[in-house]
């Protein structure tokens, strides 16, 4: 019976280990209650992970301390994923208590109407070190980059102070390539970098209303489809922008992917796509070996012969886990044929 | 601490250990120079544990689909494998096998 020593081997483990850290745990000075909260939450998962089920024997310390509100899962892969998915969450949450340097800055900006900022969601990537201090660093870095961003984002929009941004010219007259909800905003953030002598047209912008504006926006088009090659460069540069502009209020690929047809899009998508090409090749020349199989035996190995096509090999000291559940054994003879 | 072998921490009471001890790191009870103490601890003791608290014997048949031996470190891929232990067989459609070469717990 492998199975039945699995649980008293694990509990010996356990112990043994929560037993021989505790100096460690001094020596750092941390609290002998973390160590404890450790323990229970290191048999907890492994309650969860099920792989001693039908073993009646291990005790109620393993099913009381399910507090842990992860939904059951089977491999301990999953269970890896999961936690490290869930576990930034208190990391986050500090961060963004104090990230209000950034926001406050936009708020006090008479354009109130920025789409939130794009570097704000980053924190969540897993900071390391618990310690306040590297956090608090990171935080620092992000801080200048977000307000580099916003103001580019402000000065493109000069023309548009203290007006939604997301208005869309509602009359159909303006039939561009890569128009969308965005495009008459974006025409209207553009025209005065096409053509040079705009900054007097910024200035009459500011005073205008909403109808006034669009009439603006269309004369301008239609300027810039009179001119020679203007066309073409207009509706470049607009995409590009619409694209940034999609990214931003949180619009799917398909959004945007309108404005791709003429070659705007240049970092992200690209990058990904070459990647999961390079990525599937390899996958694809390593065959099976590296294959995540679910049923995995980490032993060591006394002996492995071969006498042609058959194998014999002398393991020992092994964990195997078989189809959801754990095994041990202290020595092994497999016999394979290849 | 280093002679040990730190394979099984990919064993489902190794994963538990770290997914725990990820746990007290994000949420800055303990620092990642303490979880490595303890998981070389986890080395010493699993080593201890497997080869002085596990007594049984298992044999094996198996299709051997690919192998590999680097660094003294053999990688087999089965198909169809049964294991047989004292009173009961387990039987799978493919199990992969990691396998360190062996030395007694503690030796370098």
């Amino acid at each position: 019976m492998a199975n039945s020593t699995v649980t008293a081997v694990y509990r010996f483990v356990i112990d043994d280990v929560i037993t021989n850290v505790r100096r460690d745990f001094e020596d750092m000075g941390v609290d002998e209650t973390i160590m404890h909260e450790l323990q229970r939450s290191w048999e907890a998962k492994l309650a969860q992970s099920k792989v001693t089920a039908n073993q009646p024997a291990e005790p109620a310390a393993a099913v009381e301390s399910y507090p842990f509100e992860e939904p059951a899962f089977e491999q301990p892969a999953t269970s890896s994923a999961q936690t490290s998915s869930s576990a930034p969450a208190p990391a986050p949450a500090a961060s963004t208590a104090s990230a209000p340097a950034p926001t406050a800055s936009v708020a006090t900006h008479p354009t109130t109407t920025l789409p939130p900022l794009p570097s704000l969601p980053l924190p969540p990537v897993p900071v390391a070190p618990p310690a306040s201090a590297p956090t608090y660093n990171y935080r620092v870095e992000q801080t200048p980059a977000a307000n580099l961003a916003n103001s580019t984002t402000l000065q493109g929009d000069h023309g548009n102070v203290g007006r939604p941004q997301q208005y869309a010219p509602s009359r159909g007259g303006i039939s561009l390539p890569g128009g969308g909800r965005n495009a008459g905003n974006s025409n209207n953030n553009n025209i005065p970098q096409h053509d040079g002598p705009a900054d007097a047209a910024t200035v009459e912008l500011e005073m205008m209303n909403r109808q006034e504006l669009d009439a603006y926006i269309e004369k301008k088009i239609q300027e810039g489809k009179d001119q020679e090659g203007g066309d073409m460069k207009f509706t470049l540069t607009m995409s590009d922008r619409a694209a940034r502009k999609m990214k931003r209020d949180g619009l799917g690929l398909e959004g945007f992917s309108i404005g791709q047809v003429d070659g705007g899009d240049d970092d992200d998508n690209n990058g990904t796509e070459d990647d999961t090409g390079l990525g599937s090749d390899l996958d694809d020349s390593d065959g099976d070996m590296d294959e995540e199989s679910d049923n995995i035996v980490l032993c060591q190995y006394d002996k492995v012969s071969r006498t042609k096509s058959k194998w014999k090999c002398v393991l020992k000291d092994g964990i195997m886990l078989i189809n959801g559940r754990d095994y041990l054994f202290h020595k092994a003879n497999g016999d394979f044929e290849w | 601490m280093s002679q040990y072998y730190e394979h099984y921490r990919k064993s489902s009471i190794g994963l538990a250990l770290i997914d725990s001890l990820d746990e007290l790191i994000q949420s800055g009870h303990i620092n990642p120079q303490l979880a490595m103490r303890v998981l070389a601890q986890f080395d010493m003791s699993i080593a201890e544990a497997l080869s002085s608290r596990v007594r049984n014997r298992a044999n094996f048949r198996a299709h051997l689909d690919n192998y590999r031996s680097l660094d003294d470190v053999w990688t087999f891929v089965l198909s169809n494998p049964t294991f047989r232990f004292e009173h009961d067989s387990v039987t799978a459609d493919k199990v992969k096998i990691v396998a360190c070469k062996a030395r007694v717990p503690g030796e370098a």
